[in-house]
């Protein structure tokens, strides 16, 4: 407990310093901007205090579309606040000295005034703008990739992401930049959600119809995140009309949708918003291809909101998914992998700008469970819940040369698992966990061109006795068109997530606190560069490498199937991603290309007679060296026509000598009966390499108004040359299960309001 | 530009898309067993390696196994039986009858119709002699070791205690130690005394009136090879491929060995000093 309480009083006198200093400041503007039309945040909104001298002084509008200048002169200033494709706001303010003035600010859209559409110089959800590994995605980029439905997904947008690599189109597994997917740390309006992906992989937990927007967070991700040591997706969901109720519903041979939002009052200053959706693709599109498709999958999410004063937000946001399919080999003879799942989650968000100081304080409080079952509905041969309670304060302290952002959190989680023999070291039942941190992460303007935001993370294990410091550090450097960015940081992961990678269509994975050997930690460094082209042409190159230790990977074993032990490994990765595209109104094309390599090294003494050495490397299932995504986004008269093709080079994968058997002679068996066990006889580790992947999917679109509706029909092909893309092999029976063959869809979609 | 685009098209549909999970592997069969001087009948159980990983199908292997000694030149040709272990689970054993002499050299070879052979040399461990070496006796503490004179090796040990409340059996494991002359188990009276009190006391006897009359030392004697890793048969360990084998162009092992006892009528003295009742 020492670690903790050095800790808490770290943070406490933190809190008594920055509020001295705050106490200092003068002349504060702060408000809220948001869209007229909507009541949605703007985020990245320029707010500019311009006084007769001249002296500029700014800020710019956080994803919750709120802004705060600090400390100027008293005086008379010229207020701008712009932000492209909306109309300009001019004003003229004077501060009185200790004066705070609060302008919220509805920015009307330039398109509708000036009945034209504004596309080129509107960037916000441009492909190639990307930030050390840092990319904001919003909706209308989600909504450019062609996909089964006529409403978007988060999941069909980072598929086609260099870096992010899919293993198959069922599963919901995304490893980024090297990373296994339990190492991604993936946040909804604050809540962890563990797995986030569906089973048919082309759907998250997260439609496009919630989202504001979502920050993914590829590598060297700043303090304020820890407890992974891959990657950061972070969504925002939007607050919910505040103008008028509104509403959609979707239905294709895939899923079914709907959703809802509107205010609650009167005055718009409480909304909701909500969304369900349902699979149909086991009902009807596996039916209309003669295939079975033996997955279902379905989420809600609802979202209630409101400004409970001039200075206080408040969200409640939950969120329910479930998951179950027949994926990979059969467990046991004629029973087959059927896995299911569920996410819950929970959580309120308070945003609170105090009256007089210059700080925006968060406090958030979540509580998330999974559960995920492998084997029989009725007798489930594995299982596993994982539930976690979060609290956590974060603050943000303005200042003219730049931001100090720190936090602190608490959690406690309950992990149970039941393996039924799997993972014979682990002794796993009940585990209880707590956890608590605090992070410090400034950002400093050096000047015009160059920020830099050093930071560090304190992460405590009290339950562990485990304490972890974990310095970051990110930079930018932006002059004119160009960018060069950079970031590296130290992670650590304590709450791991174990499943058995030698078949890369395992998904059941349970989840425990390090359950043998070291905590598993990486080291990432990347740096990058982004150039805004002329006439439209964006680009950007990003370097990467990561140093994994500690990684838990099954142990080489010659007994087939589910019979998995641990062992650690440690791991590098090292790649290149690129991005280029060009933009024009009515058309878009984007290309981005990743080369990537990962290798794992772990050391296992009974390898040594077979392999020769019992030091082994390998590449594993999910090192696809070479990945190129095209995708085109047109519009022909009242067409909307998106294609996107897609090539991967092949995966590794695990080839085999043979089958043979194995008796144990410990002493005179008798040979008449002593029936023994069959055996793999593996070549080395993921030797092999599977075929490559490519496929192309197209999607025209059509919306015609009718009255107060928005209906939009989309007629799209997933795999139009009906490419056979292997999924996985099952290197025991040699049956090979590909993805999805060619898939001719039509959806509909209906917006109201 | 549409003759590009179809050609692309055929180009990447045409594309291979298929793969080999199984390579295949040019050793010959799998074979796992033990030959025994002390029996009439030898036997082996045999796996072919397969393309996959389905049940045995309980028709015939299509193998020759034949065994010559390396000493004399006799041969003998080895015949399949199908076993049935359980419903779907089939296994092959290879079978012949004749004993081989103690120290007798044997070559075991397992040949597939194209040719290919795994074989397995083969060394019949010599006729041991159990002779008890001076015991260890102190108040409570009793060490009674037996040599193995001229045995190459001692696998599974096991004791045995007879006494006045009935059988007693202790595994011993593979414990022993090296000597020029051969290797010693030892058997710890005092140690077992605990737990056949234990034992006693659970079953309503009365502890005091245990009473030591015999005790039965039980070996595999073995051929040298016939040793795992670490002196510890770990299923996790053997089970990997050429982890413990002696087979040549295949995998599996196969040793040589016979059972053998060691009895011994315990000194009151002894028998006192380990803990037990004496008149």
């Amino acid at each position: 407990m020492s670690d903790l309480g050095r800790m808490l009083r770290v943070a406490l006198a933190s809190l008594v310093l920055i509020c001295a200093a705050s106490s200092a400041t003068a002349q504060i503007l702060r408000g809220f901007i948001s869209d007229q039309a909507t009541g949605e945040p703007l985020m990245g909104v320029n707010v500019a205090l311009i006084s007769n001298d001249g002296s500029l002084y700014g800020a710019a509008t956080n994803l919750d579309g709120i802004y705060l200048v600090p400390r100027f002169p008293p005086g008379t200033y010229n207020l701008r606040i712009t932000y492209i494709g909306y109309v300009t706001h001019l004003d003229t303010l004077t501060f009185a000295p200790q004066q705070t003035q609060v302008l919220d600010l509805a920015m009307e859209e330039a398109t509708s005034r000036l009945g034209e559409l504004v596309v080129e110089g509107d960037a916000d959800d441009a492909m190639a703008d990307v930030i050390a590994g840092l990319e904001r995605i919003e909706p209308a980029a989600i909504e450019r990739i062609p996909g089964p439905d006529v409403s978007g997904d988060l999941a069909a947008y980072i598929a086609t992401l260099p870096g992010v690599i899919l293993v198959g189109d069922q599963g919901g597994q995304f490893y980024v930049r090297g990373g296994e997917p339990t190492q991604n740390l993936v946040l909804l309006d604050g809540m962890l959600i563990y797995q986030p992906f569906h089973i048919l992989s082309y759907y998250s937990a997260f439609p496009a119809e919630i989202l504001r927007t979502v920050d993914l967070h590829a590598g060297g991700f700043g303090a304020r995140y820890g407890g992974r040591i891959s990657s950061v997706i972070e969504a925002w969901s939007r607050l919910g009309n505040n103008t008028g109720v509104a509403g959609s519903g979707s239905v294709s041979p895939f899923v079914a949708g709907a959703h809802a939002e509107g205010p609650i009052t009167a005055n718009g200053r409480f909304t909701f918003l909500a969304s369900a959706r349902q699979s149909l693709v086991e009902r009807l599109a596996g039916p209309a291809i003669n295939q079975s498709i033996p997955l279902q999958f379905g989420d809600q999410f609802a979202k209630l909101q409101g400004q409970i004063s001039r200075n206080a937000r408040l969200s409640v946001s939950g969120l329910h998914t479930y998951d179950r399919g027949r994926i990979g080999s059969e467990i046991a003879r004629g029973v087959p992998t059927e896995v299911r799942w569920t996410n819950d989650a929970l959580g309120a968000r308070y945003l609170f700008l105090p009256g007089n100081l210059p700080i925006l304080a968060e406090f958030m409080a979540s509580y998330s469970y999974h559960a995920m079952e492998l084997g029989p509905s009725e007798a489930p041969l594995r299982a596993s819940t994982t539930g976690r309670i979060n609290m956590e304060a974060n603050l943000v302290h303005y200042s003219r040369r730049g931001d100090m952002r720190w936090g602190m959190f608490a959690r406690t989680l309950t992990l149970t698992s039941e393996l039924g023999g799997l993972y014979q070291e682990l002794d796993l039942e009940t585990e209880y966990v707590t956890e608590a941190g605090i992070y410090v992460a400034p950002e400093l303007q050096i000047n015009s061109e160059l920020s830099v935001s050093p930071g560090l993370r304190v992460h405590h294990f009290p339950s562990k006795s485990a304490l972890f410091w974990e310095p970051r550090f990110r930079a930018e450097w932006e002059r004119g068109p160009d960018r060069v960015s950079v970031a590296a940081g130290l992670y650590h992961q304590e709450i791991v997530g174990i499943n058995d990678r030698r078949d890369a269509a395992s998904v059941f994975t349970a989840w425990a606190a390090v359950p043998i050997g070291s905590v598993p930690r990486a080291f990432h460094v990347l740096a990058g560069y982004n150039r805004v082209f002329r006439a439209g042409w964006q680009a950007s190159a990003d370097v990467y490498f990561k140093r994994m230790k500690n990684l838990y990977i099954a142990e080489w074993t010659a007994r087939p199937r589910l019979t998995s032990r641990l062992q650690q490994a440690n791991g590098r990765v090292y790649g290149l991603d690129l991005r280029m595209e060009y933009r024009r109104p009515r058309l878009g094309l984007f290309a981005n290309y990743g080369l990537a390599s990962v290798q794992y090294r772990a050391m296992q003494p009974e390898l040594l007679d077979w392999f020769g050495s019992a030091d082994y490397s390998f590449r594993p299932a999910h090192d696809r060296r070479h990945q190129l995504n095209l995708t085109a986004s047109l519009e022909y008269r009242e067409f909307i026509i998106n294609a996107r093709w897609q090539l991967g080079s092949g995966r590794p994968f695990n080839q085999a000598l043979g089958f043979d058997g194995f008796l144990l002679m410990d002493g005179s068996r008798d040979v008449f009966t002593e029936p023994g066990e069959r055996r793999v006889i593996y070549e080395r580790p993921f030797n092999g390499i599977l075929p490559t992947y490519h496929r192309l999917d197209l999607s025209v679109e059509r919306t015609i108004v009718a009255g107060p509706a928005h209906i939009a029909a989309q007629i799209s092909v997933i795999n139009l040359y009906d490419r056979a893309n292997i999924f996985y092999l099952d290197v025991f029976t040699l049956q090979r299960a590909d993805q999805l063959p060619l898939l001719p869809s039509l959806g509909i979609k209906v917006d109201l309001g | 530009m549409r003759a590009l685009w179809v050609l692309a098209v055929l180009c990447l549909g045409a594309c291979e898309s298929g793969v080999v999970a199984v390579i295949g592997t040019e050793r010959a069969y799998t074979v796992y067993g033990y030959l025994s001087p002390r029996a009439d009948t030898q036997a082996v159980r045999v796996f072919a390696i397969d393309g996959t990983i389905d049940e045995i199908r309980p028709d015939p292997l299509d193998a020759r196994v034949e065994s010559v000694s390396l000493d004399t030149g006799q041969r003998h040709a080895w015949r399949d039986s199908v076993i049935q272990f359980a419903e779907n689970n089939f296994g092959h054993v290879f079978w012949t009858r004749f004993t081989p002499a103690y120290g007798e050299q044997l070559r075991l070879s397992l040949t597939r119709p194209d040719g290919l052979a795994a074989t397995v040399d083969i060394a019949m461990p010599p006729l041991a002699e159990p002779l008890l070496e001076a015991p260890t006796v102190s108040p409570g503490y009793v060490e009674l070791p037996v040599l193995w004179h001229l045995a190459p090796r001692l696998n599974n040990v096991r004791v045995r205690y007879y006494t006045n409340k009935g059988r007693f059996d202790f595994d011993y494991g593979n414990v022993q130690r090296a000597s020029p002359d051969g290797p010693i188990a030892a058997v710890l009276p005092h140690q077992d005394a605990r737990t056949i009190f234990s034992e006693v006391f659970r079953t309503g006897g009365d502890t005091r009136e245990v009473r030591l009359r015999r005790i039965e030392q039980f070996v595999l004697v073995s051929s040298a090879n016939w040793a795992p890793p670490g002196n510890v048969f770990d299923p996790d360990l053997l089970i990997e491929p050429g982890h413990f084998s002696n087979v040549t162009n295949g995998f599996g092992f196969v040793g040589a060995g016979y059972e053998a006892s060691f009895l011994y009528e315990v000194p009151d003295s002894i028998a006192l000093a380990a803990g037990f009742f004496v008149d």
